[in-house]
């Protein structure tokens, strides 16, 4: 093959990049001993000439080919750069255009021989700057003369650099190693340094427990377990774990129990003082305690690759005490009270109350991205709840038979009004109950059977500058109390369309179309039809249509039948359990059918391959006029004219 | 070379004919230095260099940007990217209160001391400066823009021909600060002027309308001859202007001898003249200028490889912006083309050589400097080697390790 047709192949694909094998051959041309050509010049020359030919045929892509390829022999051939150094000018003034010689169409591949030439320039002087000036100076002459702007060049040069990246990238590990040491690091300080005060707490709170609970050891009259207490200390973990044990298999165990006594729930001038230490504890532990160590956690599970283990460990074991003992504290039907009363009067509430188990679930998520191999480990702390005052916070609890939910007494002024009259039996209420329509509690229910209101309920004594005081019974009028009592329903089909609308909404999909250009998909979203790309269908995730033209349907359903009534005349087939059962006959129409059903297909696709031969070039016809509104109309007009 | 040692060595060729042969040989490869750079000093085309004429050491430049810079050429300090570079030690900012306010047309040594140097600007003055604390001394108000201006090298006298664009050339007296002289020489304005190196009252100018006129500024009518007309100067300058100049002359220079007259034209035409018969040209070059650049417009500098003796064969080769990117060589004994430097990316504007180091500088409208030399003189160093060397990878077919 000569040089010419080489470098023509090479640079008239018309794609992005060469062709690697056409750019192997030229490099192996050039680096031949002696030219070919009768003209007795190198072949590194006889290249040059050919490029810079190629590089002034009047086509964006065909120049944007031909740079690229100066620019693989510029990088390997001292001949072939001091040849584009002396044509420098040449080469300039026909990559970025010259005064009254802009550069050819297409315009946006032009762009890109713009830019890549700005790269070029760029990289090639900072290169060899050194050794060919007049690189330098012609990057000089475009940076201050033309004004070319280098600074995207620059940047592409350093990001395609892989010693630059290669820079980057560790000092991105080194700054992220640094941040996670300096993490590690103040999460330890402060956990060390709160850690007595929470053990204080728990220390505390435990020995209110203690006070408030009898013994566990008192409720069992066994003498084996008193004795063993008495040998050597049993830590309250050995007994919820006693007692977890008995909870869970229900052994039948007959415990003598003044009921009253179990659960000293009844706050009492006795036991205030004890009380008033649980909430104040309690209060810290809730607003304080757990927040942090719930932060702590999550600081330190954003860790990895780090030796945090052993601080992890402990700051969990700390946050599952703290659990335990707050839930303990609820159980007491200490909690809640507490942190609403706390809101008014605690002024220090600097830390948010962020519920534990969201930080667990962010953790678990980040852990199964990071490194699997710490998944099993980390369990979203569901922490096992030691039943000694009840199996209240048991999960399957509530589906005991034998269970029967405990009233907190504390909680129960506002529900217990329903449930007193649920329980209270009376035969006619009864009756009239079962025929009883459910109503929504509303407002009129809660004037229901109430013959006056009140109407100041501020408590205050309103009394007017001019009109005197009100009358001191300032009640609601009998018209105004039946209106309370009137249920309102209002009925209307906009509400009733609107709901229905909520519940299924109706989703407009967009039309997913590839787009040219950008390569992306089409955004638009229309009900039936894109004004651009035609009726709205099924397409995949590279925006080609889902589930074939109708013939190909037509076909595939025909095919279908077919092999189900094969499928059904092959009983054997079909029914048989062992391979002896299968009659060969009937495999040999089935593996018939399979093989045209293959020859059909390959047919198929033989066929649709020649009707759309590959294009030789990807090279744009710049000769086509453009088809632009105006065009087109002159085109219709021109074509008019002659009739 | 070779044949030229062996022809001299066996008398076939004589000593001056050998000289001229090896100097033609040498100049005539001149190309631009790899391992001497000057730093970019300017931010828009230099119009004028200039070097002492003294130790041919201090290089000054000057032009559209203003200010002023001074290089020690034998100063140079190494860089990461290029092994040797010259930056100005010390210069006149563009900023700086009392200083040029307009483009700076042209600048020149005191050709007896390098304690002071002048320079002439489009602000239609000319400036005399103190070339060690870069300060003005003081300043002649021409009235018009400035072309260009030039001192006598012989000392006979301190006078400063300027041409600008009046009819008149005006002789500045640096002793006394004030106009000497006025010769009417050239009726729409003169852009080049030069004394003889020879004679120090002995003055060549040449005019925007074409001539090329010589001058003796003691006589009463001052002027000697017009070069290119039979002794008549009834013609009309246009008509004869075309053919014999070229165009309105850019540039105008004495040989070292003074006994010849080299001018050059707008339109790419050098030519030089014997005083003796100043009617014809002895040597014609006509220079490929592109159509439509309109470089020449203005004034230019021409420089002159210096002879070492005086004598008619010493061999004299002329360096000269032609209009374009690039600088012609050429050998003024035959007007024959040797060498074009092309390495300037806008037109050259400017050329001076230094004697003694086989050194040229020329500066264009790309705000360079740049330096030539025979590359024989020139040393890459290591690094620079290392840079030019082929990397092609190690197997024809592989090349995937190369770094691109």
């Amino acid at each position: 093959m000569s040089l010419e047709t080489l470098v023509t192949e090479l640079t008239e694909t018309g794609l992005d990049s060469l062709n690697t094998t056409k750019l192997q051959e030229l490099k192996c041309y050039c680096q031949q001993q002696q030219s070919s050509s009768t003209d007795g010049h190198s072949p590194v020359f006889s290249a040059f000439q050919a490029l810079l030919r190629a590089l002034s045929k009047e086509h964006a892509q065909i120049r944007l080919s031909s740079l690229q390829a100066i620019n693989e022999l510029f990088v390997r051939s001292h001949e072939f750069r001091q040849l584009v150094v002396g044509e420098l000018p040449c080469i300039m003034g026909l990559v970025f255009g010259a005064y009254q010689r802009p550069l050819p169409r297409p315009s946006e591949h032009a762009a890109l021989l713009k830019q890549l030439g700005c790269e070029c320039m760029y990289l090639w002087t900072e290169k060899y700057g050194a050794a060919y000036q007049r690189l330098v100076l012609g990057f000089r002459y475009l940076r201050y003369t033309v004004g070319v702007d280098f600074k995207a060049a620059a940047r592409a040069v350093k990001r395609n650099d892989p010693v630059q990246r290669e820079r980057m990238r560790v000092g991105r590990l080194e700054n992220r190693r640094e941040y996670m040491e300096r993490v590690l690091l103040a999460v330890r300080m402060e956990f060390m340094s709160m850690r007595p005060a929470i053990e204080e707490a728990l220390w505390t709170l435990n020995g209110c427990f203690t006070i408030l609970i009898p013994d566990i050891a008192d409720l069992f009259g066994d003498p084996y377990s008193s004795s063993r207490r008495a040998e050597e200390d049993w830590d309250a973990d050995d007994v919820d774990e006693i007692m977890a044990v008995m909870a869970v298999n229900r052994h039948a165990v007959d415990v003598d129990v003044n009921p009253e006594r179990v659960i000293e729930t009844e706050e009492n001038v006795n036991n205030a003082a004890v009380y008033d230490v649980m909430r104040d504890y309690l209060r810290l532990c809730v607003l304080r305690y757990e927040p942090r160590l719930a932060a702590w956690m999550d600081r330190l599970g954003r860790l990895d690759n780090m030796d945090v283990d052993e601080l992890l460990e402990s700051v969990r074991g700390m946050q599952r005490r703290v659990v335990d003992v707050v839930s303990k504290c609820t159980d007491l039907g200490v909690g809640v009270g507490v942190l609403h009363k706390s809101d008014d009067d605690d002024e220090g509430d600097e830390f948010e109350t962020v519920p534990a188990d969201y930080h667990d679930k962010i953790r678990a998520t980040r852990r199964k991205v990071h490194n699997g191999k710490r998944q099993d480990s980390e369990e979203p702390l569901a922490f096992k709840r030691h039943p000694v005052f009840s199996l209240l916070g048991e999960p399957g609890l509530e589906s005991d038979p034998t269970y029967v939910r405990p009233e907190v007494l504390r909680m129960a002024a506002p529900t217990t009004a329903g449930r007193l009259i649920e329980t209270s039996s009376n035969a006619v209420e009864d009756e009239l109950r079962l025929t009883a329509p459910v109503v929504e509690y509303g407002p009129d229910l809660l004037y229901w059977g109430k013959s006056a209101v009140d109407a100041n309920t501020s408590g205050l004594e309103i009394s007017h500058r001019f009109l005197g005081s009100a009358r001191e019974e300032a009640t609601v009028s009998g018209a105004a109390l039946d209106n309370l009592r009137t249920r309102v329903v209002y009925y209307s089909d906009d509400v009733a369309a609107g709901r229905q609308q909520q519940q299924s909404p109706e989703v407009i999909r967009a039309c997913r179309a590839p787009l040219n250009k950008s390569g992306r998909l089409c955004p638009r979203r229309d009900r039936i039809k894109c004004p651009l790309h035609g009726p709205i269908i099924d397409r995949d995730d590279n925006g080609q249509p889902q589930g074939g033209f109708i013939v190909e349907e037509r076909d595939v359903d025909t095919e279908a039948a077919e092999s189900s009534t094969a499928a059904a005349r092959l009983s054997t087939v079909a029914t048989a359990e062992t391979i002896a059962d299968v009659e060969w006959r009937d495999v040999e129409v089935l593996i018939n059918q399979q093989q045209q059903r293959q020859q059909q297909q390959q047919q198929r696709s033989k066929r649709q391959k020649r009707e759309e031969p590959a294009p030789k070039s990807a090279l744009v016809d710049i000769r086509k006029s453009k088809s632009t509104k105006k065009n087109r109309l002159l085109e219709t007009m021109l074509r008019k004219k002659p009739r | 070379m070779n044949e030229l040692v062996r022809n001299r060595a066996i008398g076939a060729s004589s000593a001056s004919a050998s000289h001229r042969a090896a100097s033609e040989m040498v100049l005539s490869t001149m190309a631009l230095s790899e391992t001497k750079r000057m730093a970019r000093a300017h931010s828009a085309a230099v119009h004028s260099l200039a070097i002492d004429n003294i130790e041919h050491r201090y290089l000054l430049s000057t032009g559209a940007d203003i200010s002023i810079q001074l290089y020690d050429l034998n100063n140079f300090e190494q860089t990461a990217t290029c092994s040797r570079q010259v930056a100005p030690t010390s210069q006149i900012a563009a900023n700086t209160a009392s200083t040029h306010t307009r483009l700076v047309s042209g600048i020149d040594w005191y050709p007896l001391d390098n304690g002071m140097f002048t320079t002439s600007s489009f602000d239609h003055t000319l400036r005399v400066w103190d070339a060690e604390s870069m300060t003005e001394a003081c300043q002649f108000d021409l009235e018009s823009r400035v072309f260009s201006h030039c001192m006598s090298y012989t000392g006979g006298h301190a006078l400063i021909a300027a041409t600008d664009e009046s009819a008149h050339i005006r002789l500045c007296d640096l002793r006394t600060g004030s106009f000497a002289q006025s010769l009417l020489a050239h009726h729409s304005g003169s852009m080049a002027a030069a004394w003889s190196p020879e004679q120090p009252f002995v003055l060549a100018s040449g005019g925007i309308d074409g001539t090329l006129k010589l001058w003796d500024i003691r006589r009463a009518d001052s002027q000697l001859c017009s070069f290119g007309h039979s002794g008549d100067s009834e013609a009309s300058p246009s008509d004869s202007s075309s053919t014999a100049i070229g165009g309105s002359v850019s540039s105008v220079l004495f040989t070292g001898d003074g006994g010849r007259v080299i001018s050059m034209g707008s339109s790419g035409k050098v030519s030089v003249w014997s005083i003796a018969s100043p009617d014809n040209p002895l040597v014609e070059c006509q220079l490929s200028v592109s159509k439509g650049s309109n470089a020449l417009s203005g004034s230019t500098q021409m420089a002159l490889t210096t002879a070492t003796t005086r004598q008619a064969t010493d061999y004299e080769m002329l360096f000269c912006p032609s209009g374009s990117n690039v600088i012609a060589t050429i050998d003024i004994a035959n007007g024959k083309q040797v060498a074009s430097l092309n390495s300037h990316f806008a037109p050259v504007l400017c050329v001076a050589w230094r004697p003694e180091h086989l050194e040229l500088y020329s500066s264009g409208a790309d705000g360079n400097v740049l330096i030539w030399c025979p590359p024989v003189a020139e040393e890459l160093s290591e690094e620079q080697r290392q840079i030019r060397q082929d990397t092609w990878s190690g197997s024809d077919g592989d090349d995937v390790e190369e770094p691109t």
